[in-house]
């Protein structure tokens, strides 16, 4: 097992340079970039534009770009460049190190031409908003949709299996905003104004997320932010999990149902197993292997979240600062944002691999 | 999506994308340093005795009946940076605007109220003095004020300012270098006395430190160098560390939720006043749909950025809680001569252009695609500027005899399938646009409007950035739609006034046809008027508003005459804030001053 997770690491980096050379440059060659806001500004003149091109290296051939977006171009040597930031001295001689955008091998990821923050700082104050808000998405759809998509696979063609099959169609089919825009104007507006409109905590009393004073109210008043935190989840969460549901609970009663018609189950039957012990333990845990790979695929969106719905319910999320980075054409954060998705998802992989192992003793690595 | 924006000071801008967003969205097109460029042959005519009031306004605010208590204020797109001088969109500066100074305000009636300074230098009160083909400003601020770290204001600020702007590493700026490249020297040193000389006459020089363009403290952007200071002066991540002079300070930035303000230390140096708010926020929506059910549900005092488009969702808020007013934001149609002329010849190109120009039913596009939210424009000059002169509209009208007969007399015929032709070309014409879809539907109304005259339209709709906003190195020589390489018959899209008068310059003299290098005027009718071009020479050759105002008279004449083959306008957008009837003293502001340039004086009943 050891080796097989080490191998397919390693198997890993060629994918995820892979996938960075083949999303840079679709990046760079599609219309427009970061100077389109000077488009034809009459007091803005060629030179000026030709200086802030200059100053964030678009004017480089894009094979340049991007070679100094992995680390391995740049001014100095590419083994200097590899040393963390900051000062050394060596044999007297003061020897100053790269530090800041030095590139994506050296952890580095650059900084937002849209606001001059480190990419790294951007996504990090991104993720856990986003992780919150999909993380409990995810756990109650992937709840619901096991326990109804078992539900209904054992009771096929009944009553509850025809209405969840055309809730799933309907919940598959209604558009994230639209679903978002009703559930505020149903619950959030006047007259009932039971939930927030938007955000991720009360703009009025409550500091903003994630900085001390946030952390200074959690520690004084644990419940209150709870509460304001929760009361902010619910409609985002419902969008989220009604168009997610249905997916999952598809999958899992298609794959629960190829396993009860598998002959080992009706042996099981036949030998006088007690149904339950049919379903749980003989059945389910069969149905599961697919099931595994799904939720395994479905991991990454607990970092990248959720583009419209973050957009909708103005939650400040990963998904939210991507749709804000495509606008302003911001290479670098969108790079990042790319480059986290990539890592989680292969990574994410190679958990549902490993879980096969666990959920089937039968799959065997080495 | 981003709506609009676009700088205050900026010179005539055609924005195209110009709202939504976008960021960005937008563009221009436009005029350019009328300084800069104006010849050195043309000598000034100054007169001291200039005849237009620019500094009084009307603006009272209602004095403060309560204080303390938080004002949100809202938006529905993101800040991307607290330095305005590097801000591309409207949020950028609305950000800005309550922690960042300048010399003087833009108030909500259009005239330049002094802030930072004792009175606003004009020719009439000497502080601005025109010497031969210079002039020089004089700028007297107010004594005693202090920066939020409570060091002295003084004119090494705004010698810093201007040196800042200058400085060869500076990369960015969205206003450009325009007017400081005009700047020769500062005097006053640490004192308040401040004198700027220029080495020509420079029209915009009350615009050049206000709004979009603050004095910044000498103490703190020397901390910074210059090329780095997009990402390390004013950061978003630490704005403790930043010297303000607004009103209020930035206490906690979360770029993609909210920015909470408090009052700035030593703002009563500045106003005479603490801010009567204790907590200013602003806060971040995703989109204006739920920001304007967020203001419903009562989260936010203030809701801006929302125009024309939104007001038939805006029906059940109570009047008293809405306030729209006219943008400097208008469209128009605007005809490529050149083309015209090359397509259909000589002797005909002006009969074919003033034709479609008296076709066009633009009220037919108001109450059409526009659902009749907004004005009818006669001008490309906002009834809202100074130098507005009002002239009935002679295009536009839907008069189809009068086109016919044109034609006629130009012997296009109808052939057999309907469209007009002679000597064997078609009357046919390419009509672009962007590709917001009121702009869509506004051409197709007008392309069937031309059919029963005999002209074919073909409707084209193109990225506004590149394709028809985008530079001339930025776009193909044959980019379609284009309007800086001329690609196109007729073009419609948005224009944003400004109140300095010389910003539309290279937008209507043959200097700014930017066929020749550097390719950089906003003529894209490729129009060329000798009695137009005398008038614009005027205009930003002299400070004598008297003077301005007949040039521009002499514009105007011109646009409303049947000389006019270049422009049918179309109508004004409107701004529309939804305000909290318990919050006091937020008037709005067309400008780009955007309508938090006076929270000094706002005040909240508790």
């Amino acid at each position: 097992m050891g080796k097989y997770v080490v191998r397919r690491l390693l198997q890993a980096i060629p994918v995820l340079i892979g996938i960075s050379l083949i999303t840079y440059f679709i990046l760079l060659i599609s219309p427009g970039g970061p100077y389109a806001r000077f488009a034809n500004n009459p007091r803005i003149t060629a030179a000026q534009i030709e200086a802030f091109a200059a100053r964030w290296g678009l004017n480089d051939p894009i094979p340049i770009q991007y070679c100094k977006w992995l680390g391995v171009c740049g001014e100095k040597p590419f083994l200097i460049n590899a040393l963390p930031g900051g000062t050394f001295e060596f044999n007297g001689l003061k020897i100053e190190l790269p530090g800041g955008d030095n590139g994506m091998l050296h952890g580095d990821l650059g900084y937002s031409i849209t606001d001059g923050r480190p990419v790294a700082d951007v996504i990090g104050q991104r993720i856990l908003p986003t992780f919150i808000l999909a993380g409990t998405a995810y756990v109650i759809w992937l709840t619901v949709a096991f326990l109804a998509g078992v539900y209904a696979a054992v009771k096929r063609y009944s009553l509850f299996d025809s209405s969840l099959t055309v809730a799933n169609y309907v919940g598959y089919s209604i558009p994230t905003f639209w679903l978002g825009i009703m559930l505020i104007t149903a619950f959030a507006a006047p007259p009932l104004k039971w939930f927030p409109v938007s955000g991720m905590w009360t703009t009025r009393t409550v500091p903003t997320f994630g900085t001390p004073d946030y952390w200074a109210f959690v520690g004084a008043q644990p419940l209150s932010a709870l509460y304001d935190l929760g009361i902010h989840l619910v409609l985002p969460v419902f969008t989220l999990v009604v168009v997610s549901i249905a997916y999952d609970s598809r999958f899992i009663r298609s794959a629960m149902l190829d396993a009860l018609n598998q002959d080992f189950v009706k042996t099981a039957r036949a030998k006088g197993v007690p149904e339950r012990t049919v379903i749980f333990r003989h059945a389910l845990r069969n149905a599961l292997l697919p099931v595994v790979t799904n939720i395994g695929l479905e991991i990454s969106f607990l970092f990248t979240g959720a583009i419209v719905t973050e957009t909708i319910f103005s939650w400040p999320g990963m998904g939210r600062q991507f749709i804000q980075a495509v606008d302003n054409f911001d290479y670098p954060v969108l790079m990042g944002i790319l480059l986290v998705t990539a890592v989680i998802v292969v990574f994410a992989n190679l958990v549902a691999d490993v879980a096969y192992a666990f959920v089937d003793p039968r799959v065997q690595y080495g | 999506m981003q709506k609009r924006f676009f700088g205050l000071l900026f010179s005539a801008m055609l924005v195209a994308a110009a709202c939504g967003g976008t960021t960005a969205s937008t563009v221009p097109s436009a005029g350019g340093s009328a300084a800069s460029t104006a010849p050195e042959s043309v000598a000034p005519s100054v007169n001291p005795s200039a005849g237009v009031d620019l500094t009084t306004t009307k603006y009272a605010p209602e004095p403060a009946g309560t204080t303390g208590g938080t004002a949100v204020m809202a938006e529905w797109q993101t800040v991307s940076t607290m330095n305005p001088y590097y801000a591309a969109a409207n949020a950028d500066i609305e950000a800005a605007a309550p922690s960042l100074e300048a010399l003087v305000d833009t108030s909500n009636d259009l005239k330049y109220v002094p802030t930072m300074v004792t009175e606003v230098p004009t020719l009439d009160n000497g502080g601005a003095k025109v010497t031969g083909d210079n002039m020089d400003v004089t700028w007297k601020l107010k004594p005693g004020m202090k920066w939020s770290d409570g060091q002295p204001i003084s004119c090494a600020d705004l010698t810093a300012t201007w040196k800042w702007v200058m400085d060869k590493d500076q990369a960015g700026l969205y206003g450009g270098t325009v007017g400081f490249d005009q700047i020769t020297g500062i005097d006053g040193a640490t004192g308040t006395d401040c004198v700027i000389h220029y080495k020509g006459i420079y029209g915009g020089y009350l615009g050049q430190f206000s709004n979009q363009t603050p004095v910044l403290p000498a103490h703190y952007i020397s901390k910074v160098p210059v090329k780095d200071a997009p990402k390390k002066l004013y950061p978003l991540a630490d704005p403790g560390s930043a010297v303000w002079s607004g009103p209020f300070i930035p206490q906690q930035i979360d770029p993609a939720a909210q920015i909470t303000y408090i009052p700035n230390p030593s703002a009563e140096s500045i106003y005479g006043h603490k801010p009567y708010l204790d907590k200013l926020i602003f806060k971040y929506y995703g989109d204006s749909a739920p920001m304007v059910q967020g203001f419903r549900a009562g989260e936010i005092d203030m809701a801006q950025d929302l125009s024309d488009s939104d007001v038939p969702q805006l029906t059940d808020i109570p009047d008293d809680q809405k306030l729209i007013q006219d943008q400097l934001f208008n469209e128009g149609n605007y005809f490529n001569n050149k083309r015209f002329k090359e397509k259909f010849g000589e002797a005909d190109y002006k009969s074919i252009i003033r034709a479609i120009m008296l076709t066009i039913d633009v009220n037919a596009v108001i109450t059409g695609p526009l659902n009749g939210t907004v004005t009818r424009a006669k001008s490309s000059v906002s009834p809202l500027l100074w130098f507005y002169k009002d002239e009935p509209s002679n295009t536009g009208n839907g008069d189809i005899e009068a086109a016919k007969k044109l034609l006629d007399d130009a012997g296009w015929v109808p052939g057999a399938d309907g469209i007009r032709a002679k000597g064997g070309k078609k009357l046919e014409i390419e009509y672009c646009t962007t590709t917001r879809q009121y702009r869509i539907d506004a051409i197709t109304l007008i392309a069937s409007q031309l059919t029963p005259l005999g002209i074919k339209a073909k409707v084209v709709a193109k990225a506004a950035i590149p394709d028809v906003f985008g530079g001339w190195n930025q776009v193909s020589n044959d980019q379609d739609c284009n309007t800086q390489h001329g690609n196109f018959d007729v073009v419609m899209h948005g224009y944003t006034s400004s109140q300095d008068p010389t910003s539309p310059y290279l937008n209507y003299s043959s200097k700014g046809i930017p066929d020749a290098p550097p390719h950089q005027g906003g003529n894209e009718t490729r129009i060329s008027i000798p009695e137009m071009d005398a008038a614009w020479e005027t205009i930003v050759h002299t400070l004598d508003t008297a003077k301005i105002k007949d040039a521009y008279g002499v514009f105007s004449d011109i646009y409303a005459s049947e000389k006019n083959t270049f422009e049918v306008p179309f109508f004004n957008h409107v701004n529309v804030w939804l305000i909290n009837p318990k919050l006091h003293n937020m008037v709005g502001n067309p400008s780009t001053a955007e309508a938090d340039w006076n929270t000094e004086d706002w005040w909240i009943e508790k």
